[in-house]
C-alpha cells in the first residue's frame, strides 16, 4: 500500500542510509584485504559507488508516491526560505491577501445578489410583466391594472401560474392583546403561493371563493409573525385575530424559509373584481413561462395581447406595450452596474497585487541566483527547480488565500455595515425601484465563493510565478556561479519584464483613481445639490390606514386635519403635514388634460408627477412659493377644486402662457369613483427633486388631499401608509415620543412605523452613490499604495544592482545630482508611460461609469488630469528616496565591498 | 563517448535484464546488496559490472513488486546487513523471465546469423 510507505518513510530513509554505509564499509574492507591502504580503499570504494545523493534519490523514486515526498520537501524548503526573508514574505502574503480578500468580498455580494438563484421553484422561468409607456419625452415601466391582468391571465399559451400582488406598502395594524403593531402585508391573487412555491406549514392557502370579491376576511400569516406575535399558538389556524380592530380568520401559516418579495408577514386575498374597468396601475404581475416558451417568444406574443387589449379599451395608449422581464432583472436592476464596476475595480487591484508580487519574486529570484545555480550544479534538474519555485509560490498564494478569505469576510461585514440598505436597495414603491430587501442581509460564505477564491488563488499563483520561473529556467548557470551573482541581474529580459509590470500596474492605478475621482465629484455634486426642500429638523412617520375605517377621502382628510392640529399643540413643533409620499423618495405620475386646449389624436396632454398633500406640506418642507397661493384648510371636497403646479410643469406645458387660473383635469376616468372635477391652478411653487437627488426635477402637480376622488384615496390607502411630516424647532427625534402619542390620540390608537428624519430620507436617496464612492476611493487608494510600493521596490532593487556602476561614476567625478537624476528619470519614465497608458485606458472604460456618475461626464478633463498628477507626484516621491540615497553613496566603500 | 577506460571490458546491461540477474542470484539464497553485485560480476566472468546507481533502485523496485523481501541480519563475520531473499512470486517471475530470455537469445542469435 502506497500510504504505508508514507508512514514508513522515516524507517525507509534510515534503512537506505545504513544499507549504503554498510555497502561502502564492506567494499573498503575487501579492498584492504586485497592489500590497498585504508585511505585508498575508502577513497576507491566511494568513487566506485558514485554520487551517493543521486543514487539515494533514484532509489527513493522506487518507493512510490514520490511526488508527495518531493512536495513535502519543497514545502519544507519553501518555509525555510521564507524564514530567511520574513519581511518580503509577509509583504507578499499581505499584498496577495488584500487582492484576494477584496475580490472575495465583492464576489460574495455579486453571488448573493446576481448569481445565486432566487429562492423559488424554477426561478429562472419566472418573469415579471410590466407596461411600457412611451411618451415623446420619456419612457417608463408601470405595474399593471386589473383589466390588464385579467387579460394576461387568459394567455395560458404563454404563461402559467400568473399571479398579481401589490406592494407591501401600507402594512397592517395588528391590534387586540398587546401593543398595536404595524406589519408588512400584501394582497395576492390566486396563483401566488403556487408560483413562488410557498410552503404551507399549517392550514391551507386561500380557496377559489376567498380570492373572489366579497370572499370574506381571511388571512395567512408568516411563520415569523406566528412565533413572535402569537407565541407559536398551535390552535391559531381556524381562529380569528384582530387587524385594524376588525376580526380576520387565520386560514394558514407559511413556512419559515419562504422569502417573499416584496417582504410581507401577512397575506390577504386580492379579491379583485375581474370585470372592473379600473385603470389604476398598482399591481405587480409575475408568471412562470410555459414550457418551451422563451422570453423573446413571450414578448412577441405579448404584442398581440396589447393589440387585443387596445381593441377592448380604447383609452389604451397605442405606444404602450407589455414586456416580460426575468424576475431577477427587475429585482436588482440598479445595483447590477455598481456591483460589476466594483468587481472590475477589485480585479484591477488583484492584478496590481499579482504584478507587485511577481516583481518581488523576481527580485528575490535574482538574489537567489547563486543558490539556484548551485542546486542545478549538484544535479537538480531544471524542472525540479521550477517545481520548487512553483511550490514556493503556491505556499505563498495559499497563505495569501487563507488570509484573504479572512480579510474578505471582514470586508464583507464592513460593506454590509457601511450600507446594509444599498444591496437590497431602497424598498420604494416604484415600478422600477429595487426591492430585494427580503434577499439581504445575510450574505453567506458558500461553496460558490469558496471555489471562486480557490480558483483565484490558483490563477494568482500562475500569474505571479510564471514570469520569475521562466526567467530562472533561462538563466545561464555557469556564468552565474562564476560571477558570484551579486552584481549581475537575472538578465536584461527580466528587467524588461519588471518594467512592463510597473507600467501595467501604474496604468491600472491611474484608471482606478480616475474612477474614484469621478465618483467623488458625483458625490460632491449630489451633496451640494439643492433638493428643493429644507430637509433639516423634520420627522417623518408612517401610519397604515388599512381597514374599513378609511375608505373615502373625507375620513382621511379629517384624520389629517385632526392630527396636524394636535401635533401643532406640542411645544417645539412648528408645523405638520400629511402626504402619501415623501419628497426625494418617490412619486406616482398621472396623465392630465388641459381644459380648452385641443387634444388632437392624443390620449392626454402629457403626464406629470401627482401628489395629494395636506395644506401645510409647503410650509413643512419650506418649498418656496413662486406665484399665487398654496392650499388652505378651506380647500375641501365641497369647495372649488384646485391644484398647484411646479415651475417645471409651468415651463413644460405653459411655455408661453400664464398657467395660473387655467384648469386641468387629472385622472380622467369613466369610473365615478375615480372621476374628479377640473381643477383650477392657483399657484406655482419651485421644483423639488421628487424622484431622488440624482434625478432632475420632473413636472409636479400638487392636489389637496381632501379633494381627491374617494376611489383614489382608497387605492392610496391600499398602496402605502399615510406619511406624517413634522417640522420641529430642534432635533426632530427629541419629539418622537410626543408626536407618536399625539398621532395615536388623533387616530384612535393606530401605531406608526418607519420613523426617520427627513435628513435620513435625503441621504437614503444618494445611498448608491455614497456606497460606490467610498468603495472606489478605498480601492483606488489601495491600488495607488501598491503601485507606489512596486515602483519603490523596483528602484531600490535597481540601485542595489547598480551600486558598483554608481560607485565608479561617482569615483570618476559624476555629481551626486547627476546620479540622482539618472535614477529618478529611470523610475519616472516608467511611471509616465504607465500614466499615459492608464489615461488612454480610462477613456476606453469611461462608458461603464456612465450610469454611476451624475452632473459630470464620464470623461472629465479635470478629474483625469488631477488623477494623473496624483500618480506622477506619488511616483516622483517614491523614486526620490532611493535616488537621493544612491547619490550619497561613498564610492570608496561601494567599490571595495563589491 | 559512453565507454570510458574504466568500462572498456565490460558490457552494458540490457534494459530489464538486471532484474532477472538479481532474481537469478538470489535463487541460491539470501544476499545483501554488495554481495549481489559481486556475485553477478563473478558469475559473468568479470564481464558484467553492476553500477550501484542501478543496483539499489532495482532492489527497492523488486521489493515493492514483492518479488524479493528484505530483512536485517548479522552476517557470518558478525556484520549487520540488509539481506534480500526470493519470494514465491519472485521465483515464478524468475522462471518467466528465464523462458523469455531464452526466447530472446534464440531470436537474436537467429537474426544475427548471416543469411
Amino acid at each position: 500500500m502506497w500510504w504505508k510507505t508514507l508512514f514508513r518513510r522515516k524507517q525507509l530513509e534510515h534503512d537506505l542510509e545504513e544499507e549504503i554505509n554498510l555497502h561502502l564499509l564492506r567494499e573498503t574492507q575487501q579492498r584492504i584485504e586485497r592489500g590497498e591502504s585504508p585511505e585508498h580503499a575508502r577513497l576507491h570504494a566511494h568513487r566506485d559507488f558514485g554520487n551517493i545523493a543521486l543514487i539515494k534519490d533514484t532509489t527513493r523514486d522506487m518507493w512510490g508516491q514520490r511526488w508527495l515526498d518531493r512536495m513535502r520537501q519543497d514545502v519544507v524548503y519553501a518555509f525555510r526560505t521564507f524564514g530567511k526573508s520574513p519581511g518580503s514574505t509577509a509583504a507578499i502574503v499581505l499584498i496577495l491577501a488584500i487582492g484576494i480578500g477584496l475580490n472575495t468580498a465583492i464576489f460574495s455580494l455579486i453571488n448573493a445578489t446576481l448569481l445565486e438563484p432566487l429562492p423559488y421553484p424554477e426561478a429562472d422561468r419566472i418573469v415579471q410583466i410590466w407596461l411600457n409607456v412611451n411618451t415623446p419625452s420619456s419612457s417608463s415601466s408601470l405595474t399593471l391594472s386589473i383589466p390588464e391582468i385579467t387579460l394576461l391571465s387568459q394567455q395560458t399559451n404563454i404563461f402559467q401560474d400568473l399571479a398579481a400582488y401589490d406592494f407591501s406598502g401600507p402594512g397592517v395594524n395588528i391590534t387586540g392583546a398587546g401593543e398595536p403593531e404595524q406589519v408588512k402585508a400584501i394582497h395576492v391573487s390566486g396563483s401566488y403561493f403556487r408560483l413562488f412555491g410557498a410552503p404551507i406549514e399549517a392550514g391551507r392557502t386561500f380557496s377559489f371563493d376567498e380570492y373572489r370579491p366579497n370572499g370574506g376576511r381571511v388571512v395567512i400569516l408568516s411563520h415569523g409573525l406566528w412565533v413572535r406575535r402569537f407565541a407559536s399558538d398551535p390552535t391559531l389556524v381556524g381562529r380569528s385575530i384582530l387587524l385594524g380592530n376588525e376580526s380576520w380568520l387565520v386560514v394558514g401559516i407559511v413556512g419559515a424559509d419562504f422569502q417573499p418579495n416584496p417582504a410581507a408577514e401577512i397575506w390577504f386575498p386580492l379579491q379583485a373584481d375581474p370585470d372592473t374597468t379600473n385603470q389604476a396601475h398598482y399591481l405587480r404581475t409575475a408568471a412562470r413561462l410555459r414550457d418551451g416558451i422563451t422570453i423573446d417568444e413571450a414578448n412577441a406574443r405579448l404584442k398581440l395581447v396589447a393589440d387585443e387589449f387596445r381593441r377592448k379599451f380604447l383609452s389604451f395608449d397605442p405606444k404602450s406595450g407589455f414586456e416580460a422581464k426575468p424576475l431577477r432583472e427587475t429585482t436588482v436592476a440598479d445595483i447590477r452596474t455598481v456591483l460589476w464596476v466594483l468587481f472590475a475595480t477589485v480585479t484591477f487591484v488583484l492584478l496590481i497585487s499579482c504584478s507587485n508580487v511577481a516583481n518581488l519574486l523576481l527580485a528575490r529570484a535574482s538574489a537567489r541566483q547563486r543558490e539556484i545555480a548551485i542546486r542545478a550544479a549538484m544535479g537538480a534538474s531544471r524542472g525540479r527547480i521550477v517545481a520548487q519555485l512553483l511550490t514556493e509560490s503556491s505556499v505563498l498564494s495559499l497563505a495569501g488565500g487563507i488570509l484573504g478569505l479572512a480579510i474578505g469576510q471582514i470586508a464583507l461585514r464592513a460593506l454590509l455595515a457601511l450600507n446594509p440598505e444599498v444591496l437590497p436597495g431602497a424598498s420604494g414603491y416604484g415600478a422600477d425601484s429595487i426591492d430585494v430587501s427580503s434577499f439581504s442581509p445575510h450574505i453567506p460564505l458558500d461553496w460558490h465563493v469558496l471555489s471562486f477564491s480557490t480558483a483565484l488563488c490558483v490563477g494568482t499563483t500562475l500569474l505571479f510565478s510564471a514570469l520569475p520561473a521562466m526567467a530562472i529556467s533561462r538563466m545561464n548557470l555557469a556564468q552565474t556561479t562564476h560571477e558570484g551573482g551579486t552584481r549581475t541581474g537575472i538578465g536584461r529580459e527580466a528587467t524588461k519584464t519588471k518594467s512592463l509590470l510597473i507600467v501595467a500596474q501604474t496604468a491600472m492605478a491611474v484608471m482606478l483613481v480616475i474612477g474614484a475621482g469621478l465618483m467623488i465629484r458625483t458625490f460632491a455634486i449630489l451633496r451640494h445639490i439643492n433638493p428643493g426642500i429644507d430637509p433639516h429638523r423634520i420627522l417623518t412617520l408612517q401610519m397604515s390606514l388599512e381597514g374599513t375605517r378609511f375608505k373615502d377621502t373625507d375620513s382621511v382628510a379629517r384624520l389629517a386635519y385632526d392630527g396636524v392640529n394636535r401635533l401643532k399643540l406640542i411645544p417645539g413643533v412648528i408645523d405638520a403635514a400629511t402626504s402619501w409620499m415623501l419628497p426625494v423618495d418617490f412619486s406616482f405620475s398621472s396623465s392630465f388634460i388641459i381644459d380648452g386646449r385641443p387634444l388632437g389624436n392624443n390620449f392626454s396632454h402629457g403626464a406629470a408627477l401627482m401628489r395629494p398633500v395636506s395644506p401645510n406640506y409647503l410650509a413643512v418642507f419650506r418649498i418656496p412659493l413662486t406665484r399665487g397661493r398654496f392650499f388652505i384648510d378651506r380647500d375641501t371636497a365641497k369647495s372649488p377644486a384646485v391644484c398647484v403646479i411646479s415651475e417645471a410643469t409651468a415651463q413644460k406645458f405653459w411655455a408661453d402662457a400664464d398657467p395660473v387660473g387655467q384648469r386641468i383635469t387629472v385622472d380622467r376616468s369613466s369610473d365615478p369613483n375615480f372621476a374628479t372635477r377640473p381643477r383650477e391652478i392657483v399657484g406655482i411653487v419651485q421644483d423639488v427633486r421628487d424622484l431622488g437627488m440624482d434625478k432632475e426635477p420632473q413636472p409636479m402637480i400638487y392636489i389637496p388631499q381632501a379633494q381627491v376622488a374617494s376611489g383614489m384615496t382608497r387605492l392610496s390607502v391600499g398602496l402605502q401608509p399615510l406619511t406624517w411630516t413634522v417640522r420641529t424647532a430642534s432635533d426632530p427625534y427629541a419629539f418622537s415620543g410626543a408626536i407618536q402619542r399625539a398621532l395615536r390620540d388623533a387616530s384612535g390608537g393606530l401605531p406608526v412605523a418607519n420613523i426617520r428624519s427627513m435628513d435620513e430620507v435625503v441621504r437614503h436617496s444618494t445611498l448608491r452613490t455614497d456606497f460606490s464612492t467610498v468603495l472606489l476611493t478605498l480601492f483606488a487608494a489601495i491600488s495607488v499604495f501598491l503601485a507606489a510600493l512596486g515602483i519603490y521596490g523596483l528602484i531600490v532593487f535597481s540601485v542595489q544592482q547598480k551600486t558598483y556602476e554608481i560607485g565608479i561614476r561617482l569615483a570618476l567625478g559624476a555629481m551626486p545630482k547627476q546620479v540622482r537624476n539618472m535614477i529618478l528619470s529611470q523610475g519616472m519614465r516608467l511611471a509616465i508611460a504607465g500614466i499615459f497608458v492608464g489615461f488612454v485606458g480610462s477613456l476606453a472604460l469611461a462608458r461603464y461609469m456612465k450610469t454611476l456618475v451624475y452632473g459630470i461626464q464620464p470623461i472629465d478633463l479635470g478629474v483625469n488630469s488631477v488623477s494623473c498628477l496624483i500618480l506622477a507626484v506619488v511616483a516622483a516621491l517614491v523614486c526620490y528616496i532611493p535616488a537621493h540615497r544612491a547619490s550619497r553613496l561613498d564610492p570608496a566603500k561601494t567599490l571595495r565591498s563589491c | 563517448m559512453g565507454i570510458t577506460g574504466r568500462y572498456k571490458n565490460r558490457i552494458e546491461l540490457l534494459q530489464g535484464t538486471l532484474d532477472m540477474l538479481i532474481l537469478q542470484t538470489l535463487q541460491w539464497g539470501p544476499h545483501h546488496g554488495h554481495g549481489i553485485g559481486q556475485a553477478i560480476r563473478a558469475n559473468s566472468g568479470e564481464l558484467l559490472h553492476v553500477e550501484t546507481g542501478s543496483l539499489y533502485p532495482a532492489l527497492h523496485r523488486l521489493e515493492l513488486q514483492r518479488w524479493i523481501k528484505s530483512e536485517w541480519k548479522t552476517s557470518e563475520n558478525n556484520q549487520r546487513a540488509k539481506y534480500y531473499r526470493l519470494t514465491a512470486a519472485g521465483k515464478k517471475q524468475l522462471s518467466n523471465e528465464q523462458a523469455h530470455w531464452k526466447l530472446l537469445v534464440k531470436a537474436i542469435t537467429k537474426a544475427m546469423k548471416p543469411a
